[in-house]
């Protein structure tokens, strides 16, 4: 049997909600069970190192293999984080005991980070902040690319996120990372290092609704059909393939389920598209493109 | 920050585990003893995110979102408790249509059964079955088969390390829980295609707002359903 490669990754969380672990357990090519157990393609394979989520031990036990893959694995495993991070004090946040003191979060995903070969931001808390540092950000979380910037650790960043973000975002990404390198995989991320494989496009565009918006058939409350724009949809500032893709197993996505998109993708989510259902509007938009002419004619 | 000796006044060796796995969320469990007895047990979450300050000042219909952010593993009751809060608010308590009842229920019973299998099987489950049991398996099921050449490959992460303690259970019994563990793994997300048909996603469902949820009630909606509720009670069963 050739030698299969071993991928370590580590998946460590902040202050963050479990949903994109949950998210990625939700991933249905490959399954689960595929994922952990089998080659994700032949002669590589996945190796979840450090989950607590799922993973069998406790307490001292995991902290050391924490630890170990500092040293062992140095420069070669991914760091998967979920969560932001917070640094408004260090007991908002804490993971394992080191010596009678409890280790806070900004420490530990610090560390885990300066020795990955990349840093991967799963989900909006971790990519941009997300729901932990909105407004009055109570227990002051940075993204993850906030806490290498104060740190100076400059490991590659990829952002993927969501609220949760689609199972597939994430391990296609770390499929891509394991087979082209790290290297190429940089080349296709848009301004905001997300893929641009699964974020290139505005909801907007590929939206089912989107032959209403045109013909200006707009919802008016829950529950009516038409484009949901005046019921607060961010399609038009969100960029993700979610109308195509659909989740949990291809059943459904927001729109279809009659409820707007609230734009959980962008560094936007949840402050600055707050209220949620009230009608976007380009003062309020700094990245909302769609709506507005190009300053300047495309040249042919 | 405290350390464990100073979190209890009692005396003796302190057993400290930091973080417990398997839950949602951070934890971490200082148990004291002494001659054999626990003297004193104590219990902490070692994560704040302060969500109540974060709702002060929002727009009400935005809680129904930002609270099911509270866990990402039963962010139904969240949003359901949220939704009905806002429905006694808003004073249209009594006016949530019998449909809109009924679909705000199967949200929030999808969301339990996801939870009871998923705490059941892929959480609780390894501090019983002892997936080493399987290192000789060669019988015909294919999951039990790539569970043995997962053990051959001898990177065993996330099943060990592990507690080597008291696995009790005799070897057929932990082939039964193994191959329940694996195909657990299946049927939560089938619980999760059943909210998301009404909810749009899980986790973090967009449908449910007060005075009801904004999901159309279609038949093949309806068929969906029943068709994976049938999927995961055969597994009860
Ligand atoms: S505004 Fe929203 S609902 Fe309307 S077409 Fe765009 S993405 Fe679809
Ligand atoms: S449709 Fe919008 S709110 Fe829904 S998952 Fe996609 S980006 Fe997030």
């Amino acid at each position: 049997m050739a030698k299969v490669v071993e991928i370590p990754v580590v998946w460590m969380q902040g202050a963050a909600c479990t949903g994109c672990v949950v998210s990625l357990l939700n991933s249905l090519s490959p399954g689960i069970a595929r994922l952990v157990l089998r080659e994700l393609v032949p002669g590589k394979h996945v190796s979840l190192r450090f989950l607590v989520t799922a993973m069998a031990g406790q307490g001292r036990q995991v902290m050391d293999v924490v630890r170990d893959e500092t040293v062992k694995d140095k420069g070669n495993y991914i760091l998967v984080m979920e969560g932001s991070v917070p640094v408004g004090h260090p007991a908002y946040g804490t993971v394992g005991e080191e010596g009678g003191r409890e280790i806070p979060i900004a420490e530990i995903a610090g560390n885990l980070a300066r020795h990955a070969a990349a840093v991967v931001c799963m989900g909006t808390c971790s990519s941009f902040g997300g729901i932990p540092a909105a407004s009055p950000n109570p227990t002051g979380c940075v993204s993850m690319g906030e806490l290498l910037a104060r740190e100076k650790i400059t490991t590659p960043v990829v952002n993927i996120p969501g609220c949760p973000p689609h199972p597939d975002w994430l391990i296609g990404s770390l499929l891509a990372v394991a087979v082209y390198g790290l290297g190429p995989v940089a080349g296709l991320l848009d301004d905001l290092k997300r893929p641009k494989i699964f974020y290139g496009k505005l909801v907007h565009e590929t939206c089912p609704r989107r032959a209403d918006f045109d013909a200006a058939r707009f919802a008016k409350k829950f529950g009516d059909p038409g484009c949901l724009y005046l019921l607060g949809c961010r399609g038009p500032a969100s960029y993700a393939d979610c109308p195509t893709r659909m989740f949990n197993s291809g059943t459904n996505w927001c729109i279809g389920a009659g409820g707007p998109c609230h734009g959980c993708v962008e560094p936007e989510f949840p402050d600055r598209f707050s209220p949620l259902y009230e009608k976007i509007d380009d003062r309020r938009m700094d990245r909302f493109r769609l709506l507005q002419k190009p300053a300047t004619a495309p040249k042919a | 920050m405290a350390s464990p000796a100073s979190r209890s006044a009692a005396k003796g060796e302190t057993i400290l585990i930091d973080p417990v796995s398997r839950i949602e969320g951070h934890m971490r469990v200082d148990v004291v003893i002494d001659g054999g007895q626990v003297k004193d047990a104590r219990c902490s979450g070692t994560l704040f995110r302060g969500f109540e300050n974060i709702l002060v000042g929002r727009h009400p219909l935005d809680a129904v979102r930002l609270t099911q952010r509270v866990c990402g593993v039963c962010p139904m009751i969240h949003g359901t408790a949220s939704a009905t809060c806002l429905d006694a608010a808003l004073g249209v308590a009594d006016k949530v249509p019998p449909n809109g009842r009924i679909v705000r229920n199967l949200l929030l019973g999808s969301n339990y059964l996801q939870s009871h299998i998923l705490h059941f099987f892929t959480l609780a489950a390894l501090d019983y079955a002892d997936v080493a049991a399987l290192a000789d398996y060669d019988g015909p099921e294919s999951d039990l088969k790539a569970v043995r050449a997962f053990i051959d490959r001898k990177d065993l992460a996330p099943f060990f390390p592990r507690y080597e303690g008291d696995y009790r259970c005799n070897k057929q019994t932990n082939i039964d829980l193994v191959r329940g563990y694996v195909k657990a793994l299946t049927v939560r997300r089938v619980c999760h295609e059943m909210i998301s048909v009404w909810g749009g996603k899980m986790p973090h469902d967009v449908a449910m707002v007060p005075g009801g949820v904004t999901s159309e009630i279609t038949a093949d909606k309806i068929a969906f359903t029943l068709s994976r509720l049938g999927e995961i009670r055969d597994f009860v069963e």
